[in-house]
């Protein structure tokens, strides 16, 4: 074989390069490049580089926003290893994604005292970073709204306990503005003239330079009780002044927190959910027009509301596309054969549906090992933990976190009556604006590797992707059991459309 | 074990259990699609594959061998780049021109393992790096015009998804 082949492989071994490489192969190459600095830097390289990482991201997108359609998700489990520097456990804290960064600020421990620490997640590397911030620093607390505008990101309000002394103080509402500058790692404090009452769970979206605020638990001033709010305030990000908005029409949502809000247009909000206190839920859908100087609610017609998310206030929702998608635990659906995931070691005999051992796995779970939770004086022990014999313990602490590919495999598969996991509820709100409903899409019984059921985390979207952070696994019916230590998450939760082979 | 043998676009013959050979989807389809006989010891030509690549390809293929077949849920992981082992690791310390033939050939041969392997490795080579950095490393032209140049750096400035 003396002539050399048509192809360049042939061509001498060391002068192969990058570009001897079919599209194809530097398209599957790229996929596995992180969507966001990377790829955006991939797109820089030359003409043919940038065709292909472009194609790579377009496909990644419809892929996702494909994959939320069907409701077919993939979740990725990542974890805080123990004993390293990583975010603490905590619910109800606020978390923004800008550029290839999740913020996460403030929220609740364990021991119920509230943050007011910074975080980010480097999405590139999954990291978390710490930045020691500078500047005036928000109070700490938790169920704050966190936005960004422009280079920063705006903080208002949250609630806190009270100090234990003295006794029967109620819950501390805030009126605190915060800008965070992203670039000089400085938060600043800003005061208003006129500012809305204190306020939690409210609802807070950045509409031009404006940001709208929506309900919430808030106190006015001298009363002592907190009300359910359905006031909407706006407050100019230029001027830094609130004004509280003016509406014609009667027909309004009733007061709630928790409620999701997602902007549509510049012109049009939308409300989702919420809830005025206990067994008090809303499922309701509405927009926010912002037209004039009344604005006007419109209420949405749900279609297929069989198929509705059953919790839409602890559980926020999170727009992508023309999808709005809260996370709910599994419907209680016959034919769903639900499949919950127990190592094995955990599987025990006892019937499940006993309270005390439906919460065997969740309390067999590590310690909260927080070390700047102020206050805190080791962990509280549940009767049942007590019982288990140091071993058990040691045992189990090692059994934290990421499970080995191993550990994994031996995971078995038992059929459950009461639902856990988590999957994933979709709202599609394409009509919304011209016909004035939206559908609920039904729900696919696909198999789900989705977490246990988890509320008062975050869902924020990413590139091509959900982020979900933090929470209470919550495993009983009472929002506050006696032991909540366990049960608080730092994990990150990754839903993504399954990955294409090209 | 019945053997086959391989020839090289270079002319080298390989004697390789057919087993082994088989773990290219490229092979294994020629030697069921023309009802090649095992024992008819029949050599396949693969001209896209000179002897030095075939190789190493044929010692990647040994050693992975007895691994066990990719789950059926692979494509539902995050796709990861820090799980090469480290034998994987050792072998593909080589250099560019034979990593980016060793890619061709497994592409050609279709051993999805190695392809996944050997990109992987490239693109741990991206990762963290400026578009310069990028161009560098792999000798790879800048074919933007000026105002083009400028046009990819605004698209790039971060911009929402969609």
């Amino acid at each position: 074989m003396v002539g050399r082949s048509i192809n360049a492989m042939v061509d001498n071994c060391n002068g192969t390069s990058m570009d001897a490489l079919p599209d194809e192969v530097i398209e599957f190459i790229l996929s596995f490049v992180s969507t966001y600095k990377d790829l955006h830097n991939c797109m820089a390289v030359s003409e043919r580089w940038k065709r292909c990482a472009e194609n790579v991201r377009q496909v990644k997108n419809r892929k996702f926003h494909k994959s939320i359609a069907d409701m077919d998700m993939n979740w990725t489990r990542v974890s805080v290893a123990p004993n390293t520097a990583g975010i603490t456990r905590r619910f109800s804290h606020s978390a923004v994604v800008c550029d290839d960064l999740m913020y996460i600020f403030g929220g609740c421990t364990s021991s119920m005292t509230t943050f007011n620490d910074l975080w980010k997640l480097d999405l590139n590397t999954r990291m978390w970073i710490r930045p020691i911030t500078t500047g005036a620093y928000p109070s700490p607390k938790a169920c704050s709204t966190l936005v960004q505008y422009k280079e920063m990101l705006i903080l208002f309000g949250g609630w806190t306990y009270p100090p234990s002394y003295p006794l029967h103080q109620s819950w501390h509402l805030y009126d605190e503005l915060h800008v965070y500058d992203k670039s000089k790692n400085q938060w600043t404090c800003i005061n208003t003239m006129l500012t809305p009452p204190p306020m939690a769970g409210h609802s807070a979206s950045v509409v031009g330079d404006w940001m709208i605020v929506f309900g919430g638990l808030q106190r006015q001033q001298g009363e002592v009780h907190c009300e359910k709010s359905n006031v909407v305030w706006k407050l100019n990000l230029v001027t830094w002044t609130w004004t509280q908005q003016l509406f014609e029409g009667g027909q309004r949502p009733k007061g709630r927190f928790g409620a999701t809000q997602v902007v549509l247009d510049e012109k049009n909000l939308l409300i989702l959910g919420g809830s005025a206190g206990p067994n008090i839920q809303f499922h309701d859908c509405w927009i926010l027009n912002m037209e004039g100087d009344a604005w006007k609610w419109i209420r949405v017609s749900l279609l297929d509301r069989d198929n509705e998310a059953q919790n839409i206030w602890s559980n926020p929702g999170c727009l992508v596309g023309d999808k709005l998608v809260v996370l709910n635990k599994r419907r209680n659906n016959k034919e769903a054969h639900s499949v919950v995931y127990y190592p094995r070691s955990q599987w025990l005999t006892a019937l499940p549906e006993h309270p005390r051992f439906s919460r065997i796995d969740l309390a067999n779970r590590p310690n909260d090992v927080d070390d700047n939770v102020n206050g805190r004086r080791g962990s509280l022990l549940n009767r049942h933990q007590e019982k288990c014999s140091q071993a058990t313990q040691q045992r189990n602490i090692q059994h934290t976190v990421e499970l080995s590919p191993m550990a994994k495999k031996r995971l078995i598969a038992m059929p459950k009556s009461n639902e856990l996991s988590m999957t994933v509820c979709v709202l599609d709100i394409a009509q919304v604006l011209t016909a004035g409903t939206a559908k609920w899409l039904m729900p696919k019984t696909l198999s789900s590797n989705g977490p246990e059921e988890t509320i008062l985390y975050s869902l924020v979207q990413g590139q091509s992707e959900l982020i979900m952070f933090g929470g209470i696994l919550k495993d009983c019916k009472t929002l506050f059991p006696c032991d909540l230590s366990n049960q608080i998450s730092n994990c990150l939760q990754f839903i993504t459309a399954h990955d294409y082979v090209i | 074990m019945p053997k086959i043998k391989l020839q090289s676009s270079d002319g080298e013959t390989f004697d390789v259990d057919v087993e082994i050979a088989k773990c290219s989807v490229t092979i294994k389809t020629m030697l069921e699609d023309l009802g090649m006989d095992d024992e008819e010891e029949e050599v396949v030509p693969l001209p896209n594959v000179n002897s030095a690549i075939l190789r190493k390809v044929l010692q990647w293929a040994t050693f992975h061998k007895d691994d066990p077949p990719p789950p059926e849920d692979d494509e539902n992981k995050e796709k990861r780049t820090d799980d090469i082992s480290s034998w994987d690791a050792d072998f593909l310390k080589v250099d560019q021109g034979t990593l980016f033939e060793l890619i061709l050939a497994a592409n050609y041969l279709d051993i999805k393992g190695l392809l996944d392997v050997t990109c992987k490795t490239v693109a741990n080579m991206i990762k963290g790096k400026a578009p310069e950095e990028i161009r560098k490393t792999f000798n790879i032209k800048n074919d933007f015009t000026a105002s083009e140049e400028d046009q990819v750096r605004k698209e790039n400035e971060w911009c929402e998804e969609k």
